[in-house]
């Protein structure tokens, strides 16, 4: 047996005594296998009562789904979608995270397109823009050629050339058209456009305001800021329902943590969240402060678990404990902050944030932005938004300016407010 | 010529007569207190002035002097060709570096005689092509490029190596650095005998000489003072942290009512002798508002283009004074007089492409004739004040169907030229003179496509002025003038607001305005808390647009813009209107 043999059944065998077959965190639910994500998701009760509700009645609606990064809007809405496939007769529900440089109507006709395989006009239009077809299209030639004791039909087959839809709005609702004779309703959610520029998401939803009051039901997800105070979606109503996610409590966190960890145990050997074994490896104490850590934003919650349980494996340790937890999210900061993509400048950045706390587009000097080789905050947004991304910075839910802060994901760098946050909430807890 | 006008000037310079005390101060103290003088300020406020007055007081006690100015001298080569003229005038010798510039030229004369063997093979009636026309601007290589009918950077090096050394090679295409080492060599012999001061005017015009600039600064010998005059502070923080450290550095700020008072009188007294008409003086006086350059200006266009009732020129009536310079304008010269007030300066290639004419030599040879038409390096210039008025005018009353057009046309020619610069860079060593052009090409982009955003803005084509907007902020990024920079990004801002991107919005008039505090800009700073105002209502946040708004009010009423003050009362009610019902 080699070395990493070894170590590797050492790793398996670790996992084993924890009861796991995995390590079960995921940075997003898109990854996640349908029946993964109905044994982890957590919570959002009333959201869920809001939203599917409306799927009761005859009115087709718009619902705009809104939240930080990270915070569960695209766990919430496959789920969703995933109640409407199980349960809701004759609604075709289909999922699309929006592609870089696509509108809105194009990224709706590849998502219906998907969904109806058995089309050949929808797989004719999916093979033009060059996406693999459920079915793959043909462009038929020849004829039959019979014989007394057979028939045959040979066929001629040609790769379409692609292009893009020139009237995607109009293919859109040619299709939508066509499913909605073998569907009375045709749902199309389009994740991540709180990943596009809030300026970009303004003019992809101008531009597709006769698209979204047309035939279907849409479920989008957007930003916190930007988006929802935008003057087009309040005033144009292009939204029936605006939902927003907030951060779950800690109960909720905590319940998660049992569903992630049950979702990666044998089937006899899950437990009930009140069990303290539930979440073994962790103790109840390191789990809570796992989920306290974790602010109730899942995507936190996940990227720590998932780097301290990866850490107690290399220790390796039978139990989480409060130490082997510090050299678990010590080891969450290096990782984070090791992350391959970031530049100098980028450094630069998160240090400057890390040493102010708070950096806002208000209280930034230009003395700040000299050491960063910029005389604008506007210069910086950019790297700043790729910090998010990379997980190191968040934006807060600041009305008065653009706020961002590290992540508690970064080792010892809660800033004050988010101090005084706690302990406020410490304080009202035991009022 | 030049010292009668300084003459002429010290009749009637007012103010600023503790600059001028310092300077004397320093002139006469055993060691210099700092080895800079740094003045800046807005344009029109005096720095040339100053700077001139300076010069008379080196002459008058034996200091050597030596001036150069961005509005004639684009490269370092001009500069140093400028200040050694000056301090040969004033019997400093500069031998090593008269050598180098004697051998430079000798260069230049034996490759502007194998370039007219070269061009006399080409075949005759080659078109001009564009890379001609931009190219043919920069001084030393231009002409001779132009001969050549646009060669190429590697076949033009490769062409020169058939006759030249590499070392000549070397100095004829950057000659700035021989001559630049030389020039402190000899000034370091000449100034441990004697106190001399170089000086830079304009210096915002320079901004492609930033780091050679720098680079004087740092290496001048003691008893040397560059006295440097400009829109904005040299942008030397980040190569220089320590540069302030050692400068005096001092803005001008515009002359009060009384200071212009005196100045009209005394330069009527040069012009015309007597006492002018105190009405006369009055308007001209509010024409001005505190510009010494606006009311000399004025004052010379009423002289020149005999209006002799002056005093009906009302207070911010712009457009009368250009009705009365207009008055001699020939009408069919008002196309070309349009064309060469939309760029801050011109040559026939860019005036060719403006006017969108094949011919345009005798446009170019009577606007030359025009009194405040000026020669600068790459051709000729409209001075910055009347220029202003006219373009103004051209806009809104005399050519308004043609000024889009006029821009479009410069903008097109500005990004060829530039482009075509580009490509030509790619040979080997082509720096310098060419740096030169290319910025000053792209400084006139910067500011055609910031005019074009505004003029597109006013038709509601917001997308396309955010187009022209950042397109010149990528321009002026690169520059030192930090009111210009900020001027961008506040339309940017502005623009935002219109399309309803509140986050960007609010992200660009902070931008704008930390930027117009830093310089100290207050009708900028009182227009971006005007935005900011309007946007907080907006959001919902009234107490913060009240705040802002009435921080802008402050602002117009000490500026005495009553338009202004009219119209953030406007918002203001409306913001109290909404406190008013909302839950105590």
């Amino acid at each position: 047996m080699s070395e990493a043999d070894r170590i590797f059944d050492e790793l398996a065998a670790t996992l084993a005594r924890w009861g796991l077959q995995e390590i079960p965190f995921s940075e997003s639910a898109s990854l996640l296998r349908q029946s993964q994500l109905r044994e982890v998701f957590t919570g959002r009760e009333q959201e869920l009562r809001n939203v599917l509700a409306l799927f009761h009645g005859r009115e087709r609606k718009r619902i705009l789904v809104y939240g930080w990064i990270g915070i569960g809007k695209t766990a919430f809405i496959l789920e969703v979608l995933s109640v409407l496939q199980r349960k809701a007769k004759d609604t075709l529900a289909t999922y699309i995270s929006l592609p870089p440089e696509t509108d809105l109507a194009t990224a709706a006709l590849i998502a219906l397109a998907r969904e109806m395989p058995d089309d050949e006009w929808a797989q004719h239009q999916l093979n033009l823009m060059g996406i693999r077809p459920r079915k793959r299209p043909v462009q038929k030639k020849g004829g039959a050629q019979a014989s007394i004791l057979s028939a045959e039909i040979k066929y001629e087959e040609t790769t379409a050339p692609v292009t893009t839809p020139r009237f995607p709005t109009l293919s859109f609702e040619d299709l939508l058209e066509r499913a909605l004779k073998k569907y009375s309703r045709v749902v199309i959610a389009i994740d991540d456009l709180d990943k596009q520029d809030p300026a970009r998401v303004r003019e992809l939803l101008r531009n597709a305001q006769g698209l979204l009051k047309g035939g279907a039901w849409f479920i989008l997800t957007g930003h916190p800021s930007g988006l929802t105070r935008d003057i087009l979606t309040r005033d144009l109503g292009l939204f029936d329902l605006a939902l927003e996610l907030k951060p779950l409590d800690q109960p909720t966190t905590y319940r998660m943590l049992v569903n992630y960890l049950n979702s990666a145990r044998p089937k006899n050997a899950r437990r009930d969240p009140d069990d303290p074994l539930a979440v073994r490896p962790f103790t109840p104490e390191t789990a809570r402060v796992l989920c306290e850590r974790s602010d109730g934003v899942p995507r936190y919650l996940n990227r720590l678990g998932s780097y301290v349980l990866l850490k107690a494996a290399t220790i390796p340790a039978d139990l989480i404990t409060p130490d082997v937890l510090q050299q678990g999210l010590e080891y969450a900061d290096q990782q984070l902050r090791g992350q391959a993509g970031l530049s100098p400048e980028d450094y630069y950045v998160l240090d400057l944030v890390l040493e102010k706390g708070i950096l806002s587009d208000a209280t930034v000097t230009l003395e700040d932005l000299e050491r960063l080789r910029a005389k604008e905050f506007g210069e910086i947004l950019p790297i700043l938004d790729k910090l998010v991304q990379f997980d190191l910075l968040r934006i807060l839910p600041s009305e008065r300016a653009k706020e961002y802060a590290p992540t508690p994901l970064l080792v010892g760098r809660h800033t004050e407010r988010e101090q005084t946050d706690k302990e406020l909430r410490l304080s009202s807890a035991d009022e | 010529m030049q010292n009668d006008f300084d003459r002429e000037l010290q009749t009637y310079f007012t103010d600023v007569e503790h600059l001028r005390e310092l300077f004397k101060q320093w002139l006469a103290a055993p060691t210099l207190p700092k080895r800079m003088l740094v003045i800046h300020g807005v344009g029109g406020v005096g720095k040339s002035s100053l700077l001139r007055m300076f010069r008379l007081h080196c002459k008058s006690i034996g200091v050597p002097v030596a001036l150069a100015s961005g509005d004639e001298q684009k490269s370092a080569l001009d500069v140093l060709t400028r200040w050694a003229d000056d301090m040969k005038a004033d019997g400093v010798a500069l031998p090593e570096f008269g050598k180098t510039f004697q051998q430079y030229r000798a260069i230049q004369a034996k490759v502007e005689s194998e370039a007219n063997k070269t061009a006399e093979k080409l075949a005759e009636g080659t078109a001009a092509t564009v890379i001609e026309a931009a190219v043919s601007t920069i001084p030393g290589i231009g002409p001779l490029v132009s001969k050549l009918g646009g060669m190429g950077a590697e076949v033009l090096v490769d062409w020169l190596r058939g006759f030249l050394s590499k070392p000549d090679i070397d100095l004829l295409l950057d000659p700035a650095k021989k001559l630049t080492a030389d020039f402190l060599t000899d000034l370091a012999k000449a100034a441990s005998k004697r106190r001399i001061v170089l000086m830079l005017d304009t210096f915002e015009q320079m901004s492609a000489l930033d780091d050679w600039a720098r680079e004087i600064a740092q290496r001048l010998p003691a008893n040397t003072l560059l006295v440097i005059a400009g829109r904005a502070l040299p942008n030397w923080d980040r190569a220089w942290p320590g540069w302030m450290a050692n400068a005096h550095v001092e803005e001008l700020k515009p002359m009060n009512e009384d200071d212009m008072r005196e100045l009209i009188r005394r330069y009527y007294a040069t012009l015309r002798g007597g006492e002018p008409d105190p009405k006369q003086v009055k308007a001209i006086i509010r024409f001005a508002r505190g510009l010494p350059m606006a009311a000399t200006m004025a004052m010379q266009l009423w002289v020149k283009y005999g209006v002799e009732d002056f005093q009906a020129i009302k207070p911010e009536s712009v457009a009368n004074l250009v009705d009365r310079l207009m008055d001699g304008v020939p009408k069919e010269m008002m196309p070309a007089l349009a064309a060469a007030a939309i760029v801050p300066w011109f040559n026939q290639p860019i005036l060719r492409a403006v006017m969108a004419q094949e011919d345009v030599r005798d446009a170019y040879n009577e606007l030359r004739r025009f009194p405040f038409v000026r020669t600068r390096l790459e051709g000729l210039t409209i001075d910055n004040t009347v220029r202003e008025v006219i373009k103004e005018a051209v806009r809104l009353r005399l050519l308004p169907e043609k000024y889009q057009t006029l821009l479009e046309r410069a903008i097109t020619y500005y990004r060829t030229a530039i482009t075509k610069i580009e490509e030509y860079k790619g040979g080997v060593g082509l720096t310098g003179a060419i740096d030169a052009t290319e910025k000053s090409l792209r400084d006139a982009l910067g500011d055609a496509t910031f005019e074009l955003g505004l003029l597109y803005v006013g038709q509601g084509r917001w997308y396309d002025a955010l187009h022209c907007f950042e397109e010149s902020l990528a321009i002026r990024r690169q520059n030192n003038d930090l009111n210009a920079r900020a001027d961008t990004i506040y339309q940017i801002a502005r623009v935002h607001h219109l399309l309803g991107n509140l986050d960007k919005a609010r992200t660009g008039y902070r931008d704008a305005l930390r930027l117009y505090q830093h310089m100290g800009n207050a009708p900028g700073i009182a227009a971006c808390e005007t935005g900011l105002g309007r946007l907080m209502i907006q959001m919902g946040l009234v107490d913060d647009a009240l705040r802002e708004l009435n921080s802008a009010r402050q602002i117009y009423r000490q500026l005495g813009d009553e338009h202004r003050i009219a119209e953030v009362e406007k918002v203001l009610q409306v913001a109290n209107h909404i406190k008013e019902k909302q839950p105590a």
